[in-house]
């Protein structure tokens, strides 16, 4: 009996052994981590924290830590000088932590906002879950923060996009850069050798991708797509857009895809023709970007951020030129979605406000601006920068700066759930020669996200957007109108 | 007396019976709790049934079922045949068995995420690996689009499926083999048995408890795959390679490259059908292989 | 007669020698091309790497692309991460695993069907990985979800019912004599596990150290989402194929490759250590169960 009491107490500190070598693990790990920390092991983390252990250990005063979370790697470096000058010189003793989210950052966003555990700043470009931000209780408006500096600087009157980065009066965030409309990429060399110009029409461009792919007689082809890496938005949906072709019927508050079907008709030829790049429907974008660059491509569509990659990344081997997209027929009638990026949004769980604004303040102010510019990640978002930067930096940036004047942004599109595919996956299959039947696809689309919008809009999550007088040249200049039906 | 026994297995059991209800059930329930909700990961909205009925007209979803299966039974039928060979194989004491052992073993030590990278090169249609062997030795003439072409992407990604996972089934057929005494053999070489005779009618046989459990794991293994998948093809083309978790993954997780919004009721409802198609499968294999058992 | 059995058998047995050695030579060239493409493409320039191609060798050899991995993208702070978490869920493994493999073998308890089956259905119904967001959210409510010891557990409680099939396996093929002998001694259940079982189970738990510890290093998105405000936990697998996502610009797979071949080394190199052991535990446990 005594004994088998003891076998008891005997299991009962294993299960104690047990749960104390587990917590006494979990403490180790985490003075293990302040400890690499300190050894300013994360360089993500923007040496945040080496500064912070240095300076507490100097100066007794109390820091105040602000999280900034983004999902951008590319312009880690300039970043990491940013803020480790605003962490060295700040006199309101704030210390940024900085953190590169790895996987998509609005899903991370949603876990982190149903656990009480979300940033105090976030970075993001016009997005269309702004309003469910804000119905979730996750970001506050900025307004009373923005003095006429920022005003100024940013050009927030143009910089203003209903549902992008505004509701209503309220500015959650202001954009800091732009990335360009997409442009058409070519060749310069095999367009040379297979006498054409950049396309103008839809028809010209099946032709000059038939041109091109003679003219690379079996290693260059005319025209590639990145199948795996959102083929359609690159800059098929471009040249819709360009041609005043948009998902969404803003007059009348509904979607409407048929107007995409020459598009799609002319990429499934040139898919028939053998234009297209072998294996571009399994292609990742960096892959298409190498075979642009060895010269195996001719011609391919995406906006500003192809700079950085054909002169640093895969510095091109050919001579290359950017032109403006093609339209269905020739003529514009639409403008083309440039980007507002880089805006920092201040979270409603931000534990110090005022020293949230600052850190905002910071990263929005005309030195940053200006060398994130000149380092080639973005194009200035106001004329106001645009006169500081110095555009003997900026290199190839200047070919995407050229906007003709078409470079805008659309009124976000309702951000509905269809049951089934999305418009771009749908649209993208539908251009492949053994994909779907066309008149199907589109017929398909406009039930599914015409049968989502008013089911969404009855259930209360959205809200049909009807604008008055609206004009795709002008897209921002309507009324916005928001119907519960 | 008997009391105290029981309490000493409790305290032994309490570890891993807090870990099944933490990390296996709760979740399990918890995802009960969405089935009549559109859940965008912020705010749920009550959607009643429509999560239950779009099930039913989602025909990709029902695409991917049937491609689960096809991507199951290429899988097996591939890697079972190839991992059952090298283990008799490696099982008769050869020269360097341990080393080709080891070899067979590696890639089940590399994270799907990172070889299917790997293979994601190989396959490339224009200057990739596979293409080049194929057109210099002559068998084709012109560029197979391997992940790209419908016809092909299902075979290609259970290639691969089947490289990373062979290794990890001949490990557990080399276990059951062992357990066959030698003196079976021995006696059957006597009697003039040859390989082939000694493999059908002695080795098959005997490992048959063995190979009944290792086809349990093989199969809801294989149904449960969608890594590699999403790193090879993204479910594509055309959801051609499409299977169930990985749906399912675009749903809960969303992606910001094609405008996927979060859908969680959904995924919840989708998760629950497939664990239950896969508990269909397992009880049918599992009665299926008593009977075997019966007719022995 | 038994000469000519003798002579025949080898020639058939020398033929059967080449064909078994063709099979398994081009068997692991098949196996090993993948490896060794990982291996030659960490040294590769960016541009040449994503190029693909033939060309197995690198024009030039950039060790650069390891330098980097190891400290622009703080792998030497990965690594430690891994290392915890692996050698953690081994050790939850190990105790965990033990203890109910050998209560289901031997024990007597209510509900020990009910369990059993319960786990097993558990390996088999997998939601996969939506089951991650409550867990998220339960580890945030109880305060530990910046903590190694949750994603410990979570990957511990993921691999748990495989392994207690393999001990509860192995302790049924063990003589039950040996227990019961201990018990007429006098012996209580835990000290029979403690004293006798457990050095039994030696075999098969180094097959259950190493598939835990490879569990745990493989781990990606369970890490990836306990880690988001905490990125110093980060594991390898993160790290690696946070490389790849580089916002507007190419990812560095070069730099990605490079810190795939570190996030592997390790693992192979404990397979070698250990394979002898792991033979043996799967070769009498394993699939008896």
């Amino acid at each position: 009996m005594k004994k088998k009491s003891l076998t008891g107490m005997a299991a009962l500190a294993m299960s104690l052994i047990l749960t104390v070598s587990l917590t006494g693990c979990g403490n180790g790990g985490a003075g293990e981590e302040s400890a690499s920390a300190s050894e300013g092991q994360s360089q993500i983390q923007a040496s945040g924290s080496e500064k912070e252990s240095v300076q507490q250990s100097s100066s007794q005063e109390e820091k105040t830590v602000i999280t900034v979370w983004t999902g951008a790697r590319h312009d880690l470096e300039l970043r990491q000088k940013q803020i480790e000058e605003f962490n060295a010189s700040n006199d309101m003793g704030i210390e940024i932590d900085y953190v590169v989210q790895t996987d998509n950052l609005s899903n991370m966003l949603t876990m982190a906002a149903s656990s009480g555990q979300s940033p105090d700043i976030f970075c993001t470009g016009a997005n269309d879950k702004l309003q469910q931000y804000k119905d979730a209780g996750l970001i506050q408006p900025l307004n009373p923060y923005i003095t006429d500096t920022e005003r100024t600087v940013l050009d927030i009157e143009n910089n203003s996009y209903e549902g992008g980065n505004v509701l209503g009066d309220e500015i959650y965030f202001m954009p800091t850069s732009r990335r360009s409309g997409s442009r058409l990429i070519y060749n310069k060399e095999l367009s040379e050798k297979a006498g054409i110009q950049p396309p103008a029409t839809l028809d010209e461009v099946v032709s000059a991708a038939k041109a091109l792919t003679q003219a690379g007689e079996g290693t260059a082809y005319g025209v590639i797509f990145p199948g795996q890496s959102s083929p359609f938005e690159r800059w098929l949906e471009g040249i819709a857009e360009l041609s005043g072709v948009k998902p969404y019927d803003y007059a009348a508050g509904r979607y409407e895809f048929s107007g995409y079907k020459p598009i799609l008709e002319a990429v499934r030829q040139m898919f028939q023709d053998g234009s297209v790049f072998p294996g571009s429907t399994s292609m990742k974008i960096d892959p298409t970007r190498t075979q642009f660059a060895e010269g195996n491509v001719g011609m391919y569509g995406n906006a500003s951020q192809e700079v950085g990659v054909l002169t640093e990344q895969f510095p091109a081997r050919i001579e290359w030129g950017v032109a403006k997209l093609p339209t269905i027929d020739g003529t514009v009638k639409g403008c083309i979605t440039s980007v507002p990026e880089n805006g920092w949004v201040m979270t409603l769980q931000a534990k110090d406000p005022e020293k949230a604004w600052e850190v905002i303040k910071y990263l929005s102010s005309e030195k940053v601006l200006v060398e994130y510019v000149e380092a080639g990640y973005g194009l200035a978002i106001s004329d106001y920068i645009a006169e500081k930067v110095d555009n003997s930096k900026i290199g190839r940036m200047a070919d995407f700066a050229e906007t003709g004047g078409y470079d805008s942004m659309y009124p976000l599109m309702p951000p509905v759930s269809p049951e089934g595919e999305t418009y771009r996956d749908a649209l993208w299959s539908a251009c492949q020669p053994d994909g779907p039947d066309i008149d199907a696809i589109i017929e398909t689309l406009n039930k599914t996200y015409n049968d989502a919008l008013d089911k969404e809009i009855k259930r209360g999550k959205i809200k049909r957007l009807v604008i008055e007088n609206y004009d795709p040249l002008n897209p921002g200049k309507g009324t916005a109108v928001y119907l519960s039906e | 007396m008997k009391k105290k026994v029981n309490l000493t297995v409790w305290f032994m059991m309490l570890p891993s019976l807090f870990l099944l209800a933490v990390g296996s059930v709760y979740p399990f329930l918890w995802i009960f709790r969405y089935i009549f909700y559109d859940y965008n990961g912020f705010t749920a909205y009550f959607s009643g049934m429509d999560n239950v009925s779009r099930l039913f007209r989602d025909a990709i979803y029902w695409k991917s079922v049937g491609n689960t299966f096809e991507y199951a039974a290429m899988k097996l039928i591939f890697c079972i045949p190839l991992s059952l060979l090298a283990a008799v194989v490696l099982h008769q004491k050869l020269r360097g068995s341990s080393f080709f052992r080891g070899v067979f073993f590696m890639p089940t030590v590399i994270s799907s995420a990172v070889y299917s990278l790997i293979f994601y090169f190989i396959f490339a249609s224009y200057n990739g690996v596979l293409n080049s062997m194929l057109m210099a030795s002559g068998i084709t003439h012109h560029a197979i689009d391997w992940l790209g072409s419908p016809k092909t992407a299902m075979i290609s990604v259970v290639i691969v499926a089947v490289w990373g996972g062979f290794g990890n089934y001949m490990i557990l057929i080399m276990s059951g083999l062992s357990s066959i005494s030698e003196e079976v053999y021995e006696s059957a070489r006597i009697d003039g048995a040859n390989g082939r005779q000694i493999f059908f009618k002695i080795t098959i046989p005997l490992l048959g408890p063995v190979l009944k459990v290792i086809l349990m794991l093989a199969i809801t293994g294989a149904l449960k795959d969608y890594q590699s998948i999403l790193v090879l093809t993204g479910g594509g083309p055309n959801h051609r390679t499409q299977v169930m978790f990985s749906y399912i993954y675009q749903l809960c997780f969303g992606s910001d490259a094609s405008g996927i919004q979060i859908q969680l009721g959904y995924g919840a409802v989708l998760s629950l059908v497939s664990a239950f198609i896969i508990g269909i499968i397992t009880v049918i294999y599992l009665r299926f292989s008593k009977k075997m058992d019966e007719v022995y | 007669m038994g000469r000519e059995v003798n002579r025949v058998r080898s020639k058939e047995y020398k033929i059967n020698r080449c064909v078994i050695y063709i099979f398994l030579v081009g068997l692991t060239v098949l196996t090993i091309y993948p490896i060794i493409y990982i291996f030659f493409g960490s040294f590769k320039e960016n541009r040449e790497l994503v190029l693909g191609g033939w060309n197995i060798l690198p024009q030039k050899f950039v060790i650069s692309n390891y330098t980097d991995a190891w400290e622009m993208a703080n792998f030497a702070g990965y690594t430690f991460n891994s290392v915890i978490l692996s050698i953690g869920t081994m050790i939850v493994a190990l105790f965990v695993t033990s203890m109910a493999g050998y209560c289901y073998a031997r024990g007597e308890f209510p509900c020990k069907e009910l369990f059993y089956n319960l786990m097993i259905a558990f390996m088999f119904i997998n939601v996969g990985s939506i089951s991650l967001r409550p867990l998220f959210e339960l580890a945030v409510k109880v305060h530990l979800n910046q903590s190694r010891v949750t994603m410990i557990l979570i990957s511990a409680a993921g691999s748990q019912a495989t392994f207690i099939f393999l001990v509860r396996g192995y302790m049924n093929t063990t003589p039950k004599e040996l227990d019961e002998a201990a018990k007429i001694d006098g012996c209580g259940f835990f000290h029979i596990y403690w004293k006798i079982i457990l050095p039994i189970l030696k075999p098969v738990l180094s097959a259950v150290a190493l598939l835990s510890f490879r569990g745990g290093w493989n781990e990606y998105i369970m890490p990836m989402i306990f880690t988001m405000s905490n990125p110093s936990l980060r594991p390898l697998t993160v790290g690696v194929v946070s490389l790849r996502n580089m916002g507007d610009r190419a990812a560095a797979w070069n730099i990605m490759f490079a810190g795939s071949v570190i996030s592997i080394v390790p693992i192979i190199i404990l397979y070698m250590f250990t394979s002898k052991y792991f033979m043996e535990g799967m070769t009498v446990g394993a699939v008896k169960g």
